[in-house]
């Protein structure tokens, strides 16, 4: 009884084998059941699992979950495969899920790392402090959720057999909770691939939609929208459903997006356009694991397009493929596209040399005209990337971020160009501001902190969304009236 | 120097409270040695062939010629059939077409419909003024010159030329005839229209014989007036190079209407080939056809399946002017828009187009298809501020 158990893939077994006669004990090793556990785990008050039935609310509960990290999944989206999610979906953050969804629930989980090396994670070590934590009667902090790291036989023992706490969730526990989960997911923003980054997205995903229309999902993807629902209370907001009017939708007919996340986004924009349904026509995006050679042939496919003397950019001249999306649509344009310099570089010497063209195509470039200064600063700009001239850049310079767009812009002022972007730094926005075809209002949500409640964020996205979209409507209505004389 | 030479005539009547149309045909030629020979050789070949309509200049102010015997009446006469008379018209058109080929000048033809207001009750000052003025007519006339001289790319083009244009514009004069309410004296009306300011005598309406008052609506001393109008109207009018030759309205007298009375000496005379114009305008008005559909088949309607009317020069003819309907097909908003572009009212003029472009029909009209080969190139000149004031203002 004093041994440690040092055999993760034996510990379930062994335990089930010690425990077997008490059948309110149940015994899960969090690998093989961690889709079961996100996916269904946070939806009902009793989980069937594995021929076992665990009743939550039966206070003679006890669930055991060995192990703490997830498997590694083979299929995810190559988007998230960037993404380190491995340390918020851990065992302790299902078990923070759980307590937050079910607070009055009165079973006692045990979450046991038979290993004691999973916990390097911040979220999960933080989570491990949290539910070891005890008050000053030597009851858990936590009420109902303890963390066992590498235990003794003789430590499983005591605690499964020590008399349960009454353990109404308190307030307090609940914010240590949520703000623990919610701080390891904000915390890191400076990487692009942060999981941080693709919160918004998650959580807009969250939004009510026809699910039977809803697109098939990457199982990881699906666990996180676990952990963010319990985290938001579960609670579906308004509005719900398309964000735009049917007369919008009709104005605007599809929407590209140039976005190394797409993947993410696509599920969000699709239902707020109203999309849904459409089998991917209405909306069009890089293919699977393709962005980065979408992105690196736009410069090239754009002066092809300069050459052949057309007037509006098509679907196909941004993201090539068999799509039937024509002239008419929305662009979504995500300004970090490279997420290395090394990358980035190229492309922006690339797009230079289309830009110099473009300047010297005599095209009419009214976001240029009346002052010779904003052409010269252009030119000095382009000229600057393009390496030819100058190897210092301008004192003035606009972040490189910011060239592809505006470029997008002078090609084609009438098309929307809406930059998708989590950023709200004024030297990536202002550069845009002569260029009135590009709409600043839409940005992807930043979430760092549970300052406010989420139905409000919600609320605020959806604003800014539908003025994007009146904004981009007009727009294509110049478009479609130009087209009609063209 | 070229020199183009625009014949317009009308047909329809106000207080008819249908739609009426301005015609008319325009003689673009090289210069002014070719054209008079292409008055010459049509004259000649009508003479020839005992086609004159009525009484002409022969542009070189010899006197017209006496009323002959064999001539094309200026309607079907009872017991022709309506192919037999469109034939005859169609063949002058062709002897007109002839002409000009031989003499390197080209022929364009143009039409404008438009509603006419509805009339109010005569006891009414205004309604009577609205009558009297013709204001309709009066102002689609203006809408046709303009047109003319500054949307239809071929007479752009020449009005335009380096060498200079020479411009001659011939109007039809125009009498109004109302019929005088019962119990009241023509002398009294006469009177009363005289004290308005407006130059009437007593007459009969030349189809019931009832008593009328007439007025002119139209007379020689308008033209310059009418064009001052149209030229001022944009805010860069003709070219110096420009020269007006004639702007007058020209008293149509076939010689089946030919008595001996007009007073010529205060009416000028017409060119021969004005009265292809009437033909033209009085086809459209009267064979009930419909304007939108393609030129040929909608001037002469079912006369378009003749094996004779395959000589007709008209869909060229058309193809060089404009088949323009403001009845339904919106040519008083291209018109508006038009004019608001050329005087830089380039946001003006490209919400007017927007609010009829929504109607898919539109898109697929003779009136589009004319105005769209200007408007083209409208997003092209459009300014950043300009394009930001669209955005702002597209609903």
């Amino acid at each position: 009884m004093s041994s440690s158990i040092d055999h993760t893939g034996s510990v379930a077994e062994a335990l089930r084998g010690i425990l077997a006669r008490n059948p309110k004990v149940h015994i899960l090793d969090y690998q093989t059941v961690f889709v079961e556990l996100w996916q269904a785990g946070l939806e009902l008050e009793s989980l069937r699992i594995g021929g076992q039935t665990i009743a939550f609310q039966d206070a003679e509960t006890d669930l055991i979950i060995v192990g703490i990290t997830p498997p590694d999944q083979e299929n995810r989206k190559k988007c998230l495969k960037d993404i380190n999610v491995s340390d918020h979906l851990t065992s302790l953050s299902w078990t923070a899920a759980w307590r937050l969804k079910f607070p009055s629930a009165q079973a006692r989980i045990v979450v046991m790392d038979s290993e004691g090396d999973h916990c390097s994670g911040s979220s999960a070590n933080s989570l491990a402090m949290l539910l070891s934590a005890r008050n000053g009667d030597g009851s858990n902090m936590v009420p109902g959720l303890a963390f066992l790291d590498r235990p003794s036989l003789a430590a499983v023992m005591e605690l499964l057999y020590r008399p349960k706490q009454a353990h109404a969730s308190r307030a307090i526990t609940t914010v240590l909770l949520r703000n623990t989960i919610w701080e390891g997911l904000t915390a890191n923003r400076e990487n692009h691939h942060a999981i941080s980054n693709v919160l918004g997205a998650f959580l807009l995903g969250m939004q009510p939609r026809d699910v039977t229309q809803r697109p098939e999902q990457d199982p990881i993807q699906d666990c996180l929208f676990g952990l963010l629902q319990a985290l938001t209370g579960g609670k579906k907001t308004d509005p719900h459903g398309a964000w735009i009017s049917s007369d919008q939708k009709t104005a605007i007919q599809g929407a590209v997006i140039i976005d190394d996340m797409a993947d993410i986004w696509d599920s969000f924009l699709r239902s707020a356009m109203g999309f849904e349904g459409d089998q991917g026509r209405r909306l069009v995006t890089s293919p699977k694991g393709g962005f980065l050679e979408t992105i690196s042939g736009l410069p090239q496919r754009l002066s092809h397009f300069l050459s052949s003397g057309a007037v509006r950019l098509d679907a196909r001249t941004l993201i090539p493929g068999d799509h039937a999306l024509g002239e008419n649509f929305v662009l979504f344009l995500d300004l970090r596209l490279f997420p290395r310099s090394a990358d980035a570089n190229p492309f922006f010497r690339a797009i230079s040399v289309f830009g110099l063209k473009l300047l010297d195509s005599g095209r009419n470039l009214p976001w240029l005209d009346g002052d010779n200064a904003n052409r010269k600063s252009l030119l000095n700009e382009l000229e600057y990337w393009d390496g030819t001239k100058t190897s210092t850049p301008p004192p003035t310079l606009p972040a490189p971020e910011t060239l592809l767009p505006r470029l997008l812009s002078l090609v084609d002022p009438t098309l929307p160009i809406i930059i998708f972007s989590s950023t709200h730094r004024t030297e990536l926005i202002d550069p845009f501001r002569d260029y009135s075809n590009i709409i600043t209002k839409f940005r992807k949500p930043i979430l760092n902190g549970m300052t406010r409640d989420w139905s409000e964020v919600v609320k605020e996205l959806h604003d800014d969304f539908v003025s994007a979209m009146e904004q981009a409507t007009r727009i294509q209505n110049t478009r479609k009236l130009f087209q009609t004389l063209a | 120097m070229k020199t183009l030479e625009i014949f317009l005539d009308e047909s329809g009547a106000i207080n008819e409270r249908k739609p009426m149309n301005i015609s008319g045909v325009v003689v673009l030629a090289p210069d002014i040695d070719s054209r008079n020979k292409f008055h010459r050789s049509f004259f000649a070949k009508l003479v020839a062939e005992k086609m004159t309509v009525g009484i002409c200049d022969l542009v070189d102010n010899q006197k017209p010629t006496i009323s002959p015997t064999e001539f094309l009446p200026k309607r079907p006469q009872p017991g022709d059939t309506g192919s037999d008379f469109w034939e005859k018209v169609i063949h002058i058109s062709a002897l007109a077409e002839k002409s000009a080929s031989e003499n390197q000048t080209e022929i364009l033809t143009f039409t404008l419909e438009f509603p006419t207001s509805s009339i109010r009750r005569w006891c009414a000052v205004n309604s009577a003024e609205d009558f009297l003025l013709d204001r309709p007519y009066g102002e689609y006339l203006k809408h046709v010159l303009e047109l003319l001289l500054f949307e239809t790319p071929r007479l752009r083009d020449a009005i335009a030329s380096q060498s200079g244009c020479s411009l001659g514009i011939d109007l039809p004069t125009r009498a109004l005839g109302m019929n005088l309410e019962q119990g009241l004296h023509s002398s009294t009306r006469t009177q009363m229209w005289n004290n308005w300011g407006v130059v009437a005598w007593s007459g009969s309406d030349p189809k019931t014989r009832q008593p009328q008052v007439v007025a002119n609506s139209l007379e020689p001393s308008d033209g310059i007036e009418i064009l001052s109008a149209v030229v001022n109207r944009r805010k860069v009018g003709l070219p110096d190079t420009v020269k007006v030759e004639r702007i007058r309205c020209c008293k149509l007298a076939n010689w089946d209407e030919w008595d001996g009375k007009y007073n010529f000496q205060n009416n000028q005379r017409p060119r021969q080939i004005h009265y292809l114009a009437d033909y033209i305008s009085h086809g459209i008005l009267h064979r009930q056809v419909h304007i939108n559909q393609a030129a040929t088949e909608s001037l002469f309607g079912e006369c378009s399946n003749e094996p004779w009317f395959n000589r007709a020069p008209f869909l060229s003819w058309y193809s060089r002017g404009f088949l323009l309907s403001s009845v339904d097909e919106n040519a008083d908003s291209w018109i508006i828009a038009a004019r608001a572009n050329a005087n830089d009212a380039r946001i003006d003029a490209l919400l007017e187009i927007a609010k009829i472009c929504s109607n898919a029909r539109i898109l697929h009209t003779d009136t589009f298809r004319f105005f769209k080969q200007s408007a083209k190139d409208w997003p092209d000149k459009i300014r950043g501020t300009e394009l930001r004031e669209l955005f702002y203002k597209m609903g």
